[in-house]
Formats: structure tokens, C-alpha cells, sequence
């Protein structure tokens, strides 16, 4: 199995001089679920957004899909995005457009800048936004634009727009953060299915400790920016799990 | 057991004093604008009471004078209030679409560097600081009399408007939009396409319509410096004292800026409904 995710030594310090990850290691192999775990401001998020350089890194080595994220030219980013998925917590569609279109875009990255309309698109490409749409069960709300639809069906919507880009990777950070929980549920279950059924490697920052324990294989715990767990889900305790948390009382009552 | 009058802990606080004093800076601006209101009076730039009495008085001379309004060159009144009109809205429609890629630039979150934000915020600040009548002078002299240099001075009178307003727009634009394409691998140009201009073009309409609205005013002005339209039929009017004439230019006026407020208010209730809708 290749190596999907090698972070070395990876650190972000922003200009203010908040240390946000304080020389992460991390190797995640290609097939795996991996779940971030850690309270707010652990570096759950940081992480991912340096992996694909959201954020720029500070320090360290990270390499995602095979390529060397802080040396990488602008159009080598560009490709590297393109081949990694990214789901966000709060959606990041464009509201004021429809369903279809916003899935659309998920192929700009390959097909070029014409398909930000889909009237530009080949008829291809059209049929595979349908498809998108289809397998996370929303074909139906093609057309509506995106600011009539709910929590749960953005976050679908988004997720169809991930998969548009056929990637190899997915990067959640706090997919179901702003959905109530059965939305939550569901979101989880559709991501779990689509990673197992394409074959893809999903890292996903989950802030339940519940869903980290359903979802997921292995669990990886950040604390101030340092990896303090790493085991296989199956194997770990609500001891190790809670101390991720700093010991917080609420967190360990989930666990159990 | 004897009365006694218990103190109080502490004294209360009384209340704050009746007047504080003024800072320094504001005593000074205080007495900067003070400075010029007297030195205007004094120096010329004052309303005479005798005059103002002699004014109204001339007002009513002009007032009888034009009444009925002359209605024997409504033809050519009308044609060249309707170039006017032209003149507003190929302005407007030049300096609407050149604002677009200019705000791109002109925004902190879509700009490709420090330096391209800067030159074009300049260059924005620089057409929007200098007054229509001015530009309309400045393209007179470029391009010589006519409808050409008031169509170019609306243009960058409304750039000046429209790139700032667009660019703080886009400003306004949660990153979080911008990012949802960028971390697909989508190039800047696919970013602005797909994501700025959906999210900004209620935005962007209601300004535009904006625009038109005080380009329909200002081509009237900057025709009476030569740039074309019925500016300088009303100073050709007035200067022969044609008093009557002018007034049927006036009221033409009056309809035509109207009837383009109305409609333009109307257009932007709209928009702001669909907007949030």
C-alpha cells in the first residue's frame, strides 16, 4: 500500500506567533479512514488546509498524493487540488447559483475554466454531474438554487462536487460540525459508503468522538499541534481518547 | 439612646462637571472652519440680504417670461435630449463592464498582488476625485465637442463610482465561497467567474443602476461644456433670453431624469428581492 499523506516535522506559526501545529509526523496509507481528533484550536483544521496548502506551512515537510506540497509551482498545486477532495465544515458553495452548477465546478480543475457554466459544458461531463447528484440522493433539486436547500442536503451538494473531481483523497474538515445530529448521521454514512466503494483514502477532522469511533479505523489525536494518539480505532480505550481531550469530563461521558 | 448621624462610608460621587473641555484638535478645527466661514463673508462669498430680495424679485421677471413654455422646437429639444440620454446610458454601460475586471483587481481577497490592488485603487480614487464637469473639459480638449467626450467623461465618472463600490463588494465576499473553488484546483479566472460575480451581481446591478441615475444628471451638465446633448441647448436658450424655451428644456429634463429614477428604483427593488430571496 503507497503512502497517501507523509507529514514531517509540519508546522504552521502564524504571524501573531500562535503555534498551530508544532512538528506534526503523520503517514496515512492510500484506503484508509482516519479520523483527527482534539478539542478547538488543537490544529484538526490546520493540518488539513496545509496538506493542500490552504494554509501555507511554516515548517516541515508535507507530501499529499505524491507531491511535495511546499515546493510545489503554482500549476503543480493546482493539479494536486484537483486530485484531493476537500469537504468543508460550512459547506463553501456558492449560494446565489443551482444544485447542478455548483457540481459543475467540481471539474474545473480537469476540464477547464468553461465549465463554471454548464451550458459550456460536453454533454459528458453534464451526464456525470447527474450522476453525482444521483449518488448522494439528490438528483431531484437539480435545479434549485443552493440557498433553498438545508444543512444536510449543502453538505450532500458538496460532497457531489468533490466526487466531480474524481479524487484519490478526501479531506473533511468537520464535515457534520454545523448539522444537527441525524443530518449528521447521515452525512457520515454517505462518506463512509463512497470511500469504500471508489476506493478512496478519507482523513476527515471530526469533532464527535462518537462518529470518530462508528466511522473510522484509525484514529489519529491532536493536542496544541502535536500528534498525541495514533492507533487503530479498534484498539483504543476511552482513557487514551479523553486524555486527547485534556481529560474534559463531557468529551470522556460520549466515549462511554 | 441619643440620635446619631451615621457617615457614610464614602462620599458620592457628584455628578460630572457641567461643561468638559474640548481637545486640543477639535479646538483647532473649530477654529480652521470659523476662519473660512468669516474670510468668505468678508471676502465676497456672502448672501446680501438687498440681493436676495432683488433675486426674487428677478426670479418672478423670469418666471413671466417663460410661461407658456415655447413648444416650436420640441422636435429638436427632444432629439437632443435624447442624445443626452445616449450619452448616459453608453457611458454607463462602458463603465460598468470596464469596473468589473477593475474591482477584481481593486479587492484584497481576489487582487493577484499588492501591487496591482494598489495601482488600481489609485487609479479608481483618481476617476472618481475629480468632478464629471472637469473630465468632460479634459475629453472637449482630447476628442473636441460633442457627444464622444461626454460618453468618455460618464465612463470614467462611473468607473470611479462602480470600481470602488464592486471591489468592496467583492471584499465583502465570504472566503470561504473563493476557497470551495480554489481547493478544487479551479485557476483564479474560474474562481472569479464561477464564484465572485454570482455571488455580487445583485450587488453589482443595484450600483449600476445607481450609476445611471446620476450619469443621466451629470450628461445633462456636461453638455453645456460642449460634450454633446441638451446641456447646450438650455445655454444657448438662456443666453438669448429665451426664457420660454428654456423652460420647455427644463421640464423635459425634469420628465426624463424622473422617469429614469423610477425605473431604475423600481429595477433595484427587484433585484434586491431576487437577492434575497
Amino acid at each position: 500500500m503507497t503512502a497517501k499523506i507523509v507529514a514531517e516535522g509540519l508546522s504552521l506559526r502564524y504571524p501573531n506567533g500562535h503555534e498551530a501545529l508544532r512538528g506534526v509526523d503523520l503517514v496515512v496509507r492510500s484506503g484508509e479512514l482516519v479520523a483527527l481528533v482534539g478539542s478547538n484550536g488543537a490544529g484538526k483544521s490546520s493540518l488539513l488546509r496545509c496538506l493542500v496548502r490552504l494554509q501555507e506551512p511554516t515548517g516541515g515537510r508535507a507530501v499529499t498524493n505524491g507531491v511535495d506540497v511546499r515546493r510545489a509551482g503554482k500549476r503543480q498545486l493546482r493539479r494536486l487540488r484537483q486530485d484531493v477532495g476537500f469537504v468543508f465544515q460550512r459547506f463553501n458553495l456558492v449560494d446565489r447559483i443551482s444544485v447542478f452548477q455548483n457540481v459543475v465546478h467540481g471539474a474545473i480543475g480537469r476540464e477547464g475554466t468553461r465549465c463554471v457554466v454548464p451550458a459550456f459544458c460536453t454533454a459528458a461531463v453534464r451526464t456525470e454531474a447527474m450522476e453525482c447528484l444521483d449518488r448522494v440522493g439528490l438528483a431531484h433539486l437539480a435545479g434549485r438554487r443552493v440557498d433553498t436547500l438545508s444543512g444536510g442536503q449543502r453538505q450532500r451538494v458538496a460532497i457531489a462536487r468533490t466526487l466531480m473531481q474524481k479524487p484519490r483523497l478526501v479531506l473533511a474538515d468537520e464535515p457534520v460540525a454545523s448539522l444537527d445530529p441525524a443530518a449528521g448521521q447521515d452525512v457520515m454514512e454517505l462518506l463512509r459508503s463512497i470511500a469504500v466503494e471508489r476506493d478512496l483514502t478519507v482523513v476527515a477532522a471530526l469533532h464527535q468522538v462518537d462518529f470518530a469511533l462508528t466511522y473510522t479505523q484509525r484514529i489519529v489525536g491532536l493536542q496544541d499541534g502535536r500528534v498525541t494518539l495514533d492507533r487503530p480505532t479498534a484498539g483504543c480505550t476511552a482513557a487514551q481518547l479523553s486524555a486527547v481531550y485534556g481529560g474534559d469530563q463531557q468529551q470522556l461521558e460520549k466515549v462511554n | 439612646m441619643p440620635f446619631r448621624l451615621r457617615r457614610p462610608a464614602a462620599p458620592p460621587a457628584g455628578p460630572p462637571a457641567r461643561f468638559t473641555r474640548p481637545s486640543a484638535a477639535a479646538f483647532l478645527s473649530f477654529v480652521v472652519v470659523a476662519a473660512f466661514v468669516v474670510h468668505g463673508w468678508v471676502g465676497g462669498v456672502a448672501l446680501q440680504p438687498a440681493d436676495l430680495v432683488e433675486g426674487v424679485g428677478r426670479l418672478g421677471e423670469f418666471l413671466a417670461e417663460a410661461f407658456p413654455p415655447d413648444l416650436d422646437r420640441v422636435g429638436a429639444i427632444a432629439s437632443a435630449l435624447l442624445v443626452t440620454f445616449e450619452i448616459a446610458l453608453l457611458g454607463t454601460l462602458i463603465g460598468v463592464l470596464l469596473s468589473v475586471p477593475l474591482a477584481v483587481a481593486a479587492a484584497r481577497n481576489t487582487t493577484p498582488n499588492r501591487l496591482v490592488y494598489l495601482v488600481t485603487r489609485g487609479f479608481v480614487s483618481v476617476c472618481r476625485t475629480i468632478p464629471d464637469l472637469v473630465w468632460a473639459l479634459i475629453f472637449v480638449v482630447a476628442v473636441g465637442l460633442g457627444p464622444q467626450a461626454g460618453v468618455l467623461a460618464v465612463a470614467v465618472d462611473v468607473l470611479g463610482l462602480c470600481g470602488r463600490f464592486f471591489a468592496e463588494a467583492i471584499e465583502e465576499i465570504d472566503d470561504g465561497v473563493l476557497e470551495g473553488l480554489r481547493s478544487g484546483g479551479a485557476p483564479e479566472r474560474a474562481v472569479v467567474a464561477g464564484a465572485v460575480l454570482p455571488t455580487c451581481l445583485p450587488s453589482f446591478a443595484g450600483t449600476s443602476m445607481f450609476a445611471l441615475e446620476s450619469a443621466v444628471r451629470s450628461s445633462v451638465t456636461i453638455g453645456l461644456v460642449g460634450a454633446g446633448g441638451i446641456g447646450i441647448e438650455l445655454s444657448v436658450s438662456m443666453s438669448l433670453l429665451r426664457y420660454d424655451e428654456a423652460l420647455t428644456i427644463i421640464l423635459a429634463i425634469f420628465v426624463v431624469v424622473l422617469g429614469v429614477e423610477r425605473f431604475s428604483a423600481a429595477l433595484r427593488r427587484r433585484i434586491m428581492e431576487g437577492a434575497s430571496r
